[in-house]
């Protein structure tokens, strides 16, 4: 792993601790945040952003799967024109 | 004469069968497009791993669908209601499969016969520079205005509606999870949809039961509901800077096919309904007036013609839809076949939600008894006396309470649980529809800059960053959403200054749009005859109309307007409108005269 991909794993976990907490909080309240903006509002905003940008550092290069179909599809187009 | 629920839905199915079939695939697909498997699509021979990237075809259909479905299928009939139901039921139907589908399917493929460009730029082939760049410039405001409205929707829904924003919370980590366990895991689509689903459905009742609270909690009305609206308009802002920008891949397809499954389950759980109470006649009133007084319209006389197509504008046909056609849906189209199912079969689902999910259920509880025992509706009233916005979500409830009665439950447990899931199906596609905005700006904004790309290389690069160019989006569109100022005797974000103007901006870009379709299938397709004129004669027939609508609204409804601030704004967006609208039917004509000229064949 490099640092960018462990930068986006660290930040991964932590968003998911943080939504996790906001979770654990919001069943036990009955509600997720208040009146104010409260501690656990806080950590599911913040967890939420989190898990949305650090997987893209985590994985972040195109899926093995996509190229692969789009180097097939060169592939065949070579074919066609040779 | 009185009809059945039954019959609408037979009448619906049917319709659309036929459509899809006959005027789609045979008309559109293999007569005049011609379109071709083996032909290589944009999201290969541009592939970037970013916004140009093959999509499984029910995938992309999902993000077109649910990218495409903003309020504006649900809120336009809703208030199209005070018709009675039969026109703007006609309307949806008929505009739907001749002029939207049509104006759909048509964007995408232009679009991906041109190397995934917007409809705008595909305009420069047949009209001319000049035209590109001021259709570009045009929609780019548009767009604005659209992120504006869509961050200002969303963040009232989530203040008011606090369980709709737990799901988007459950909602958007579970798209990246099912994306990375397709892409990267390798599982199969269908297991990971399963996974999914079983996750979405837990989510909801998670959501029902504990919701997500910013500074306001409407149950009790502890806190300021506007310090909640202005939390969650900086929330979503961020949210669409990230998800305009980030990879197609990542989070936009994996998160638009599943809210497809949401959407799905919210029509077909309305086309059930209507099985299950086929007996149910519809109790509202089919025709009320040709022209009533509506409240979006200053109380003026509200003509069905040429209003029609700027009160229902996403159910039938919509300028949005070929931006996001010719924008996102034609840099991942995997295959020219896919079009149909994507392009004009999105738009007849779309249809489906109008007609099916809002249209008849509100017509079925016009003045049912069990509104009154609710409160939900005063003594001597109908449906008619609520927003648009809660004719649609008491309409959809009631018609789910009485499902549940049926088989045994509590109409008003139902009720209520369905009442939040068709607010939840809403938020889906609002905030679907944010970020896609988002990022059909970014091209909109990345395309008027490329005669830099030759003259400085540089300059072009930092302009049309990605990141950069989303930002500027959602600065200039929350910048328009987020203060709140007094129109007439309420509070009001302030886009709602511009917002009367919407509509005629918007349908003026479908005309537009379908002219350029129209023009590309004479000019560069060659089509001729009978066929020529199936869609030369709805493109007209929608300018006309517009162009009418615009006309109309000057005239009768701007002079009306109660607030002397929309007039400025709102009138002088209007009239500017109605200036291009001519400028650019010039082009058209002229690119017409020109057609027999075009020879060549784009690759």
């Amino acid at each position: 792993m490099n640092s960018k991909e462990i930068s986006g794993a660290t930040i991964t976990i932590i968003g998911i601790i943080l939504l996790a907490y906001a979770f654990i909080v919001g069943g036990l309240h009955g509600h997720i945040g208040s009146k104010s903006i409260t501690g656990d509002a806080w950590a599911a905003i913040i967890g939420w952003f989190f898990i949305i940008g650090g997987p893209a550092l985590w994985f972040g290069e195109v899926p093995v799967s996509i190229k692969k179909k789009v180097a097939t599809q060169e592939m065949r187009k070579e074919g066609e024109r040779s | 004469m009185s009809f059945y629920a039954i019959e609408i839905l037979i009448i619906v199915f049917v319709i659309y069968g036929l459509a899809y079939v006959y005027y789609g695939r045979r008309l559109l697909q293999n007569k005049i497009v011609k379109a071709d498997p083996n032909r290589p699509t944009p999201a290969y021979t541009k592939f970037d791993g970013v916004d140009y990237v093959p999509a499984n075809k029910y995938v992309l259909y999902g993000h077109h669908f649910a990218s495409i479905a903003g309020a504006g299928p649900i809120i336009g009939p809703a208030i199209a209601m005070s018709y009675g139901w039969a026109l703007p039921l006609i309307w949806v139907l008929f505009g739907n499969v001749f002029i939207g589908a049509v104006h759909d399917y048509l964007a995408l493929m232009s679009s991906v016969r041109y190397g995934g460009i917007s409809i705008m730029s595909v305009s420069e082939n047949v009209m001319g520079k000049s035209a590109r760049y001021i259709s570009l410039a045009y929609v780019y405001f548009a767009l604005l205005l659209v992120f504006a409205a869509f961050v200002s929707v969303a963040s009232i829904l989530f203040a008011k509606i606090p369980s709709a924003a737990t799901v988007a919370l459950i909602f958007m980590p579970l798209a990246l999870l099912f994306g990375i366990l397709t892409y990267r895991v390798g599982i199969s689509l269908r297991l990971g949809t399963i996974i999914a689903v079983i996750i979405i459905v837990l989510g909801f009742i998670y959501a029902y039961k504990i919701p997500f609270l910013l500074g306001y909690n409407p149950s009790t009305g502890a806190g300021n509901i506007w310090s909640a609206y202005h939390y969650w308009i900086i929330v979503l802002s961020i949210y669409a800077i990230l998800a305009a920008s980030l990879p197609v891949w990542y989070l936009l397809q994996p998160r638009d096919y599943l809210n497809a499954y949401v959407l799905w389950f919210f029509v077909f759980f309305a086309a059930f309904g209507s099985l299950v109470l086929a007996d149910h006649k519809l109790i509202g009133t089919a025709y009320t007036s040709f022209a009533p007084r509506m409240a979006a319209f200053a109380n003026q006389p509200t003509y069905f013609w040429p209003a029609i197509p700027l009160i229902i504008a996403c159910g039938a046909l919509s300028g949005f839809h070929s931006l996001v056609g010719s924008g996102t849906s034609s840099k991942q189209l995997s295959n020219e076949l896919d079009a149909l199912l994507v392009g004009y079969g999105g738009m007849l689902t779309e249809g489906a939600v109008s007609s099916m999910a809002v249209i008849l259920p509100i017509s079925l509880a016009w003045t049912a008894p069990e509104l009154y025992k609710l409160g939900v509706l005063k003594p001597g009233k109908t449906m008619l006396s609520l927003s648009p916005l809660d004719r649609f979500l008491v309409g959809y409830g009631y018609m789910s309470g009485e499902v549940i009665h049926r088989f045994g439950g509590s109409f008003s447990t139902g009720f209520h649980v369905f009442k939040l899931f068709a607010a939840i199906a809403l938020a889906s596609f609002v905030l679907t529809t944010l970020d896609t905005a988002t990022r059909l700006a970014r091209f909109s904004w990345q395309e008027m800059f490329d005669w830099l790309s030759t003259r400085s290389p540089t300059l072009y690069k930092i302009i049309t960053n990605r990141w950069f160019a989303s930002f500027l989006v959602v600065l200039i569109g929350g910048g328009m959403a987020y203060p709140v100022v007094r129109l007439g005797k309420s509070l009001a974000p302030a886009y709602k200054i511009l917002w009367p103007a919407f509509a005629g901006v918007n349908q003026l870009l479908a005309a537009l749009a379908l002219l350029t379709a129209a023009l590309w299938v004479y000019a560069i397709l060659k089509v001729r005859g009978g066929e020529n004129w199936l869609i030369q004669v709805p493109a007209w027939f929608l300018w006309v109309t517009v162009t009418a609508g615009l006309i109309w609204w000057t005239v009768d409804v701007l002079p009306k307007l109660s607030v002397s601030v929309q007039k400025v704004g709102a009138g002088s967006i209007v009239i500017v409108s109605l200036a291009l609208d001519f400028l650019l039917i010039y082009y058209f004509v002229r690119g017409l005269r020109r057609a027999s000229k075009i020879t060549q064949f784009p690759g």
